[in-house]
């Protein structure tokens, strides 16, 4: 084995998802020659995967996250309190990344607070399965309540999913907050009570898919419930 | 959920640099290099400072019982 002092630069990025496809590709190839660092990867990779099953990466209210970074450019370009300014700012993206998610948009369907939205799923290729949602906004976060019928019993090893999913949601580039995981018995329903802090405006569809467990937060499953857009 | 419970204590007894790193990195999309911008700092102590942070955090979690 080589003298390895300090491992390749690019070893924590890597772990966090925080490389271009270049950068994961060339530190892909370093790893297969130098056993040092594939170590280190075994060593981080669950603190670094906990980090991101603790706290997934939240959905920011369209223009927040812009609005923040034009703040953070602008604090970053003045001159003598620059850096103050910045790291003001920088506090200022760290919060909006934890707590963006559980703000809720005044306006569009919940314009007039306490209205409610009722949505209709059904199978996308037709069928017995269906499913009606009541939704509610309290204190800024979603209340659904969710009948499920005429729905298969999910296979062992699995589990539905329901979403709340945005426009052009595709598996390759997601669009889309998980609300939360159910099972179905052999009487095919389920009674679900979900809590989410998903912006309606922004992901109107809701949505049921069948998902492998091991806690994998992305949608890798088939859809077997869509309902049309809240209005 | 406890482990969730564990790795947030974990991040609160980091020192507030490796915090703030970790915290920087899991904002989805966010890039190495943008992160340099946005903290003032060379690329290279970036990374550097991520790689300590990630072991800080092994560490911590396991003085928490979890084993990551």
């Amino acid at each position: 084995m080589p003298e390895h002092v300090a491992p390749h630069p690019d070893l924590a990025g890597y772990l966090l998802g925080a490389l271009d496809p270049a950068e994961a590709a060339a530190f892909e190839r370093h790893l297969e020659g130098c056993e040092a660092c594939r170590a280190e990867v075994a060593e981080l990779q669950g603190a670094a995967e906990l980090l991101e099953r603790a706290a997934p990466p939240v959905e920011v209210p369209p223009g927040l996250r812009e609005r923040t970074f034009a703040a953070v450019e602008r604090a970053a370009t003045g001159e003598r309190r620059g850096r103050w300014l910045r790291l003001a700012a920088v506090a200022a993206v760290v919060v909006v990344a934890l707590f963006g998610g559980m703000l809720v948009s005044q306006s569009g369907p919940f314009g007039d607070r306490g209205r409610v939205v009722e949505l209709a799923l059904q199978a996308p290729e037709g069928g017995p399965a269906s499913a009606s949602a009541r939704i509610r906004q309290v204190d800024g976060r979603l209340e659904v309540d969710m009948e499920v019928s005429g729905l298969a019993p999910n296979p062992p090893g699995t589990t539905y999913e329901c979403w709340f999913v945005g426009v052009g949601d595709t598996l390759e580039r997601p669009n889309r907050v998980s609300a939360g995981t159910f099972t179905v018995a052999d009487d095919g329903r389920a009674s679900l009570h979900l809590t989410s802090g998903a912006d309606l405006d922004r992901f109107p569809t809701m949505g049921v898919t069948l998902e492998a467990d091991g806690g994998d937060p992305r949608r890798s499953g088939d859809k077997v419930l869509v309902s049309q857009p809240a209005a | 959920m406890l482990e969730g419970l564990a790795v947030r204590d974990a991040m609160q007894s980091l020192s507030p640099a490796h915090r703030q790193v970790l915290e920087l990195f899991y904002v989805r999309d966010r890039k190495q290099t943008e992160i340099a911008e946005l903290l003032g700092l060379p690329l290279g102590t970036v990374k550097t400072r991520a790689y300590h942070a990630l072991r800080a955090l092994k560490l911590a979690l396991q003085e928490r019982g979890v084993d990551a």
